[in-house]
């Protein structure tokens, strides 16, 4: 490791930095460098006091519990402690012991509770993961079928958008006024990913009662519910991957602890077929009219038949030390899928056979999951260690081929890019100071736009939301504003509908 | 006490001790963990516990499962449980999500110190929370689930539903600053 290296925290690498600057070795030495005494301080900050007591205490009112549950036939109608103490708190009580009403106040603290509980696990579930699926204004939006345009579902016609408030209720909105023309709660319980909009279906995840997952198809008109199906994995583990081509829906499971690949029918959530695998996770890639295409962890690659999910071909991970892997999309025979080996790689397959035809080597690691198709162009962003800045590809995804690269040196990172037809968009954080800004590149050669500066360096956290005319930025207290994508002129702002969560941005989608 | 990967908080010596089960041996590996962040997120000891109960009922529902997930995914999933608990209980209250770090500063059932190291330990503290305080609320917690829950980014940025990049930039632009200020304190000591 270089010098410099040692002396700062590097994002790729913190997690190790900051266990070796806890190891035993380090933590008995007499002189520790800057970076060990920065760790330890802040693990003696905030490392938790000595809390025997209060612990023994928890876990007598725990085992307590379970004892009760475990003796009776009726284990619903045991709430946990703290809901009826809630219950008792909303009529005026001051007690946090345990409420041992009459029957009535039984009741009613096992209604509070259920409630409680359906609102409890999961319900900030749709902050980043939203940014995370969101698809910006393309001809074909990427995580629709992450296909070639040329081959790929049918956009849709009509331009869209979503906002996700609170983390409880997506609306989609008015393109005009901003007004809600629908919204949707998750029966009974709350959201969980962001949407997927896929002609004019609308998927969106949500838990119910811990954390039990469903899938909700949403007609795109309405946000009626048009069928929906219950999810296997904990949705708390549950990475939404929705890849799709045609009338096919593919979803990855784990049924009974293995992997597996489902495909369902666009038009119902009919299951057409399943194929379990060996292995971790799956993660889905992309699908085409022949197949669809996924990884196993991080070891290996598959293909599956779209017809009827037989195994078309397996591969062995060639490149060593995958630690991430975005996403994929096929482009006239070529499969080409975006991973992190320490750094970023964009890496070229066969589609027919899964024989890797070309990589090429980034010069950051991925900074997070806005790898975006467009018209037969990948477009990628890096963040290069440590703190030295960002880059922004745009590559082939035929031959891996680079057409341009745009290098930002004085940031320490960039959001994920949102793509246009004329622009591609992505935020430039400070470095700690002066905010951050929005840069606006040209989609075609990568050359600057313009700019527009945020004096808050901790204002917008998600990828900007937009169409060919105008920009989206999600500002604290559920404020959207709009700027000109010609020319990044402030147009005013409007206020998102949904609970305002000072933490939280109202996330917004643009599609179609 | 000190933290470790594979050891969220667990403490010297308290129960469960002669019980085996799956939530037995989460509670001895995770809950002080959870407890002390808990603790800085609401306003009593009495809240975190209440809340720290709640993180093991749901643990109990989910055993099954929980059972069969590994041990990083077992912490993450229960340090995602006790912070949607305790978002749920501020809504309840109507407050903020997040109190002062001032809050923070009472350590309940602490450990005693001698006087030297009270000393230090403030000079410390003060030098922590007065930068700690220009973060915010989103920073801070990204610190306290890796110092308190002891969670890797990859972890963070699930329980937060953030992306991973966006977390590993957020702690490493923390970290360098904070070690600013220690680089300089060195080269005044000498």
């Amino acid at each position: 490791m270089a010098e410099h290296e040692q002396k700062v925290f590097l994002p790729e690498k913190v997690d190790e930095q900051i266990e070796a600057s806890l190891a035993p070795s380090e933590m008995h030495k007499q002189s520790l460098d800057a970076s060990s005494q920065t760790v330890q301080a802040l693990q003696r900050y905030f490392s938790p006091a000595e809390q025997d007591a209060a612990l023994q205490r928890v876990w007598q009112r725990f085992a307590q519990q379970r004892a009760t549950r475990r003796t009776s036939s009726q284990e619903q109608q045991r709430a946990p402690v703290q809901q009826e103490r809630r219950y008792c708190m909303k009529q005026g009580a001051n007690s946090s012991r345990p409420v041992r009403g009459g029957l009535l106040a039984h009741r009613l603290s096992q209604v509070a509770a259920l409630i409680f509980i359906t609102l409890l696990v999961g319900s900030m579930g749709v902050l980043f993961q939203l940014a995370s699926n969101r698809r910006p204004v393309v001809s074909n939006p990427p995580a629709v079928g992450r296909s070639a345009p040329s081959v790929g579902p049918s956009a849709p016609k009509e331009r869209m958008m979503f906002a996700l408030g609170g983390g409880s209720t997506l609306y989609r909105l008015d393109m005009k006024t901003h007004q809600p023309l629908w919204h949707f709660q998750v029966p009974g319980g709350s959201l969980h990913s962001g949407e997927q909009v896929i002609d004019t279906t609308c998927y969106i995840a949500g838990t119910i009662g811990g954390n039990q997952g469903k899938l909700y198809a949403l007609d795109v008109a309405s946000g009626k519910v048009r069928w929906q199906v219950d999810l296997s994995s904990p949705l708390i583990d549950y990475q939404i991957s929705l890849v799709s081509f045609g009338d096919t829906l593919y979803l990855p499971l784990t049924t009974n602890g293995s992997p597996a690949v489902e495909a369902l029918a666009v038009s119902n959530g009919a299951k057409k077929w399943e194929h379990r695998l060996e292995g971790n996770q799956v993660t889905l890639i992309a699908a085409s009219d022949q197949a669809v295409y996924g990884e196993i962890g991080n070891s290996g690659r598959f293909a599956l038949s779209a017809r009827d999910g037989h195994s078309l071909w397996q591969k062995e991970e060639e490149i060593a030390n995958v630690d991430g892997i975005d996403r994929g999309f096929v482009v006239d025979g070529v499969l080409s899928v975006v991973k992190n080996n320490g750094l970023g790689i964009v890496v070229g397959y066969n589609a027919a056979n899964g024989e890797q035809l070309w990589n090429h080597s980034l010069d950051g690691r991925m900074s997070g999951y806005g790898t975006t198709l467009l018209h037969g162009m990948v477009y990628v962003s890096t963040i290069r260690p440590p703190n030295q800045g960002n880059s922004i590809y745009a590559f082939s995804a035929k031959d891996g081929a680079q057409v341009w690269r745009y290098q930002d040196t004085a940031t320490s990172g960039s959001s994920d890019p949102t793509v246009t037809e004329q622009v591609v968009y992505f935020y430039r954080y400070s470095n700690g100071h002066g905010g951050q800004t929005l840069v606006a590149l040209n989609t075609t050669n990568g050359k600057e736009r313009w700019t527009y500066n945020f004096h808050d360096d901790n204002t917008v956290e998600f990828a900007p939301a937009a169409d060919n005319d105008q920009v989206y930025l999600s500002l604290p207290d559920n404020v959207i504003q709009l700027l000109r994508a010609r020319d990044g002129k402030p147009l005013g702002s409007f206020k998102a509908p949904g609970p305002v969560d000072p933490n939280n941005r109202v996330l917004l989608q643009v599609v179609g | 006490m000190t933290l470790d990967r594979g050891n969220t908080g667990t403490s010297s010596a308290f129960f469960p001790r002669e019980d085996d089960s799956p939530c037995a041996q989460l509670y001895r590996h995770y809950a002080p963990g959870i407890l002390a962040y808990l603790r800085r997120h609401v306003p009593t000891q009495e809240d975190a516990e209440d809340l720290l109960l709640d993180v093991f009922l749901a643990a109990l529902e989910y055993e099954p499962r929980l059972v069969g997930l590994a041990e990083d995914e077992q912490r993450a999933w229960l340090v995602t449980v006790a912070r949607n608990k305790m978002i749920d209980h501020h809504r309840w209250a109507s407050r903020r999500r997040f109190f002062s770090l001032e809050k923070a500063e009472s350590t309940p059932d602490g450990e005693e110190k001698m006087p030297e190291e009270v000393v230090v330990h403030d000079e410390e503290h003060d030098r922590l929370r007065s930068y700690l305080q220009q973060l915010s609320a989103t920073q801070q917690e990204v610190l306290q689930l890796r110092f308190t829950a002891g969670l890797r980014c990859a972890e963070i940025a699930r329980t937060l539903h953030k992306r991973e990049g966006a977390i590993r930039t957020m702690l490493s632009r923390a970290l360098n600053t904070l070690r600013a200020f220690y680089e300089q304190k060195d080269k005044g000591d000498h």
